[in-house]
């Protein structure tokens, strides 16, 4: 067909014009940029702590140094964890208890599937969203959630049978991910086969090992003096005071000093033995803190709800903030802020918050006590699962551990919660305001 | 080149039949693309899917098959005879109106019984009450609710069974679910029961089936409801009902565990 030809069909056809060669040349160019820009991505990396790192610069009122305390501490991770791609089970005693290769591997790295079809990338199939890469819980999602995903970095839950101050067991943590947490945005994993569920576990015990490890270090690298060694710009006034003070051999001196302290520090055996190897046994042990929960005892449920009921206003002082009438309006004059926010956030000195929030923390929101008539139980409705809830407390939150109840009352209680409240959707209060926490222009 | 697009359009009619077909027949690389395995007694919904399947096929074809010849008639290089302008024949719209007209007519008449039968005859009690609902399925970002009336056979009472995403009901009787949801618009959809229902929040729903067939089987949510839509899928259960009923009282049995102790446990 001729040039002419062609012309003369597409008037009397009045079809778009496509042109050959243009069209073939974009096409071209399109996979070349493609290839060049868009099928080469970075691999995922694990972010440090900032918050962390800045909230004990605000407590020592001096900027940690780059080269001796924060790039030792990326070092220590990298070498003990491995990266989000490649993880590393760490070598020290009985972590065989708390998670394998396999598994990790399962969890861990980009979505996708193995030659044989064994599923890889699960934490970024189904977790990393809300959770983030690190496990900070601070994923792409997370700030259009309330409440905000949990953050694993240390160490911390909620929906546990152990007593506070101790690790979830294996079974707890499972029991989260296939349940869901009612009335949060964490939804159910029921359906995955149980060993992805597994590998899922595994994987959130490993981010919140990395976590604590990470905060252990930081502890121990913010106890050092790195006056001498920091840039000019970088000291603090009194820093800078301090390093005029002293004499060219002093000065070599404590530059000798904080090597040697630096090199004891990140020495791998130092690590392992005495900072990974005792947050691991806490995790490997966990089962050994479990409150067993004694069998409740025969009675009548009216009888025990009533008593329950009186419990609940009198003794075990759960009114003052669950409310008169069970919807989570008591009377809660402090500022409540779960742990996870008051790590950065304090109420009564809120000069710091902007700083924390270009770090990339969430706005702070206020705790609100549960409102117990909806019919949720985030940590499970067993009758198990609410006596542990009322006899360790909320680890994390400010529910406290009722002491003072013994175990008769507390079935009690348990049986007040779950049968004597009415349930109604209508009892959900006003929705709370956020404080105005942040100054606007 | 002057027969090529005559051909071209013939092969549209062929190619298209060809891969309804292939897929039918679940003929590899197409297997899974046809209706996944009907478990309800109630097929109209399938018989009107391929009532009107046949009719718009064969439309589909003849609209490809006039296409083919007139391009192959009156070809620019082969033709050379006087052109007739159809433009404004009044028989010609007449026809093009009337026929379609009537099927459509027919398509509304012919469904209204599969429509009264999925959204107005509820399934009835003996003494002629509707049949209250077996399981209540709350619709929320991102998995299916669902809660047993227990013993007493109401909703919201203590001897209630919740669980999520995991439906259990017996073979062989009228189900009724009640479909509700928390939060936004989601869309209640069993594939192998050919029932989909939109979840709207504030409303109170009722959907119902009767299941012949014992398996696990798909509830998928069809309508996008936000970034987790993907994973709202949960697993529906057609059982005998004595393991029906059996699995209702395991399961409250295990959702009123009242001791644990760590031997038990391991």
């Amino acid at each position: 067909m001729g040039a002419g030809k062609l012309e003369h069909t597409m008037r009397i056809s009045q079809a778009p014009e496509f042109g050959g060669r243009h069209w073939a040349g974009g096409l071209v160019l399109a996979a070349l940029v493609g290839a060049i820009v868009g099928c080469s991505s970075e691999p995922a990396q694990f972010e440090l702590n900032r918050i962390a790192m800045h909230k004990s610069e605000v407590t020592l009122g001096a900027n940690l140094d780059q080269a001796y305390q924060i790039d030792p501490i990326a070092k220590i991770l990298d070498e003990t964890f491995g990266t989000p791609d490649e993880p590393i089970v760490p070598e020290v005693p009985d972590i065989e208890e708390v998670m394998d290769i396999e598994h990790l591997k399962m969890a861990a790295g980009p979505y996708g599937s193995d030659e044989d079809g064994s599923p890889r990338g699960l934490y970024r199939q189904h977790c990393v969203h809300c959770h983030g890469i690190t496990g900070n819980g601070a994923g792409p999602t997370a700030a259009f959630l309330n409440p905000y995903p949990r953050n694993f970095l240390t160490g911390k839950y909620k929906w546990k049978s152990t007593r506070t101050g101790s690790p979830p067991t294996h079974d707890d943590l499972k029991r989260v991910l296939v349940n869901g947490v009612p009335g949060t945005a964490m939804p159910s994993f029921a359906l995955l086969p149980e060993d992805e569920v597994e590998a899922l576990v595994q994987y959130v015990k490993y981010l919140s090992l990395r976590g604590e490890l990470e905060r252990n270090l930081l502890l121990e690298f913010s106890d050092l003096d790195t006056s001498v060694v920091k840039p000019a710009e970088k000291r603090s006034q009194e820093e800078e005071e301090y390093v005029a003070s002293l004499s060219p051999e002093d000065l070599q001196e404590e530059k000798e000093d904080l090597d040697a302290a630096i090199e004891e520090l990140t020495d791998p055996e130092v690590v392992l033995e005495e900072f990974l190897a005792p947050i691991v046994e806490g995790w490997a042990f966990a089962y050994e803190n479990v409150t067993e929960v004694p069998e409740k005892p025969e009675s009548e449920l009216a009888e025990s709800i009533a008593a329950g009921r009186d419990l609940f206003f009198n003794k075990g002082g759960c009114a003052t903030c669950h409310g008169q009438s069970g919807v989570g309006d008591g009377q809660t004059a402090e500022m409540f802020y779960d742990d996870w926010t008051e790590e950065y956030y304090d109420p009564k000195a809120p000069e710091h918050l902007e700083e924390f929030l270009a770090l990339g923390a969430l706005p702070p929101r206020k705790l609100d006590p549960r409102n117990l008539r909806l019919g949720n139980f985030r940590g499970g409705r067993r009758p198990v699962d609410v006596y542990w809830r009322i006899r360790n407390g909320i680890e994390g939150a400010k529910m406290p551990a009722a002491q003072q109840l013994s175990e008769e009352e507390i079935w009690h209680v348990v049986d007040y919660v779950r049968k004597g409240l009415p349930y109604d959707t209508l009892s959900q209060p006003p929705e709370h305001e956020q404080e105005n926490v942040r100054v606007r222009n | 080149m002057g027969r090529f697009w005559s051909l071209l359009f013939l092969s549209v009619p062929i190619l298209g039949v060809m891969v309804f077909l292939w897929s039918a027949l679940g003929l590899y690389p197409l297997e899974g693309h046809w209706f996944p395995e009907l478990v309800v007694a109630d097929s109209s919904i399938d018989h009107l899917f391929y009532v009107i399947l046949w009719m718009t096929g064969l439309v589909f074809i003849g609209t490809g098959l006039a296409m083919f010849w007139f391009l192959w008639k009156y070809d620019d290089k082969k033709y050379t005879g006087p052109v007739w302008y159809s433009h404004g024949s009044h028989i010609l719209e007449i026809v093009w109106s009337v026929i379609p007209a009537i099927v459509i007519l027919f398509l509304a008449i012919y469904q209204m019984d599969a429509w009264a039968g999925a959204r107005m005859r509820r399934p009835t009690l003996e003494n002629g009450e509707p049949k209250p609902a077996m399981a209540r399925v709350t619709g929320r970002q991102f998995e299916w609710k669902i809660q047993y009336p227990g013993k007493d056979k109401k909703f919201d009472t203590p001897d209630d069974l919740y669980t999520t995403n995991d439906l259990h009901v017996p073979r062989d009787e009228e189900v009724v679910l009640e479909i509700t949801s928390e939060d936004v618009l989601h869309s209640f959809f069993l594939p192998n029961f050919r029932e989909k229902q939109d979840v709207v929040p504030g409303m109170k729903q009722f959907v119902w089936f009767k299941p012949i067939k014992d398996g696990k089987y798909d509830i998928v949510c069809a309508e996008l409801c936000g970034w987790g839509h993907y994973k709202m899928k949960g697993q529906i259960t057609v059982e005998s009902a004595s393991d029906y009923r059996a699995w209702l009282e395991k399961a409250y049995n295990e959702q009123e565990l009242s001791e644990y102790s760590l031997a038990e446990a391991e």
